[in-house]
């Protein structure tokens, strides 16, 4: 063993190793932003992932039809014309008509809050191996999108943008510990910290933590976020669904059932811009 | 030329395994998850090259994969690829000068491996930040995941007696 660590093989080795750890350690001190090579690699791979995101969606789609039987009828004739007019125009058509149903939802976000930018992206890679649900998303710092920029669907908050990178951006969800947004109950206006654990993820749920003890949240309240800056005013996160006292009694936390169901979603919208918005730690 | 064309169909059946391990762990073509076990494939499979290959190649496997890899993870910046690189490395050089090359050899090697990538995890993103899920995590999810990823080196280890046989038919 010892001829390996003087042959030409190990110093090469040591070469690249000084190389990824320099690169790696740029990226964990400019915060927020993928490591070089690994931007590369989101370029390379996010087509592939896209590709594999559309057939698994596609075996979704077909599962979930053979599943409805009131429907399947219907469903035949419709496939039978389809297939005799197999052709690109009819797939382009779907595309563009499932589009603006996506954006429909978000006119009325829009029109509650004009000062919002948003950008669309497609969720092309699930972290199996992370239990709060993280995502990665096919925009990135060319798509104008931002480290700790807010990330919604239609029925409410998912999460922020916790790294970017050229072309892909990764999404830490509400249900992480470490999210730490500011919310209240948007009936009693008390507020509190939304950060998850590893119990009530499984459950796709989050919590809401640091409730002061003599507040009048209750069981079916909803919360929204309460406007720190990094997060706007007003977005909907979930509703309550029990409430208990922290370990030492000093406080309350509520358990919140998000209305978006994070593992389920395919497509978000990236807050890109909003009247107030600064930085922010996470 | 035969062999220079088995020589390429090989490496191509191994970017191919490595394509589709890749996107199976990150882009739920279907869920390996087993109650709160959640298997990394790509350990397994770098400890394959690291077995039949070496440290050199072992090395530039998990390189490669940890960098596509921490394209898509939720980890910190350079975890998978910094873990991987040395996972490939380290089981090369063990293979090479301490163990025999059988399936027994593997899966202790793989059992390790997995070990340290899950234990890597837990101690940087539970406990060194005072996570009050730390002992949760470990016991429930870490562990389990470690032993349930070490078992696939076992398909993985024919798996690659099968690529292997496209550069050496004989």
């Amino acid at each position: 063993m010892r001829f390996f660590f003087r042959s030409h093989k190990f110093k090469i080795i040591s070469i690249v190793t000084a190389i990824v750890l320099t690169l790696t350690i740029i990226a964990w001190i400019a915060g927020g932003v993928f490591a070089p090579q690994s931007s590369l690699s989101g370029v390379i791979a996010s087509p592939f992932q896209k590709l594999a995101t559309g057939i698994k969606n596609g075996f979704q789609d077909l599962n979930k039809k053979f599943k409805n039987n009131e429907t399947l009828i219907v469903e035949k004739s419709e496939l039978e014309e389809e297939i005799n007019d197999l052709n690109e125009k009819i797939a382009d058509y779907e595309k563009i008509k499932a589009e603006n149903e996506f954006y429909k939802d978000y006119l009325e976000i829009k029109d509650q809050h004009p000062d919002f930018k948003f950008k669309s992206a497609l969720i092309i890679s699930r972290d199996s191996v992370d239990n709060y649900g993280a995502f990665t998303i096919d925009a990135g710092s060319v798509d104008g999108i931002q480290v700790h920029d807010p990330v919604i669907t239609d029925a409410g908050l998912v999460g922020y943008v916790s790294s970017v990178g050229l072309t892909t951006s990764k999404v830490t969800t509400i249900l992480d510990p470490n999210i730490s947004v500011g919310a209240i109950d948007s009936r009693t206006s008390d507020a509190g910290i939304i950060g998850g654990n590893l119990k009530l993820a499984e459950e796709n749920k989050t919590r809401m933590y640091n409730i002061r003890r003599t507040s009048s949240v209750a069981i079916g309240d909803y919360i929204v976020t309460s406007g720190s800056g990094v997060f706007p005013k007003g977005l909907l996160i979930g509703k309550i669904t029990n409430i208990s006292q922290e370990e030492f009694k000093t406080s309350l936390y509520a358990e919140i059932e998000p209305f978006v169901d994070i593992r389920e979603i395919r497509q978000v919208m990236v807050i890109t811009d909003f009247s107030g918005k600064t930085g922010g730690e996470k | 030329m035969t062999n220079q064309k088995n020589h390429y169909l090989h490496i191509i059946c191994y970017v191919a395994f490595f394509s589709l391990l890749f996107l199976i762990n990150y882009n739920d073509l279907f869920t390996l998850k087993i109650a709160n076990a959640s298997p990394m494939l790509l350990v397994p499979a770098v400890i394959t090259v690291s077995f039949y290959y070496g440290e050199w190649r072992g090395f530039f496997a998990g390189l490669i994969s940890g960098i596509f890899i921490d394209g898509v993870a939720s980890n910190i910046a350079g975890f998978n690829t910094i873990l991987l690189m040395l996972i490939g490395l380290i089981s090369g050089l063990v293979i090479t000068h301490l163990f025999n090359r059988n399936i027994y050899s593997a899966c202790v090697l793989s059992l390790i491996a997995s070990v340290i990538y899950f234990g890597a995890k837990w101690l940087i993103e539970y406990l060194f930040i005072g996570s009050a899920d730390a002992a949760n995590y470990l016991l429930f999810y870490a562990a389990p995941s470690a032993v349930y990823t070490a078992l696939f080196i076992i398909p993985f280890y024919y798996v690659g007696i099968l690529i292997n046989k496209i550069k050496y038919p004989q």
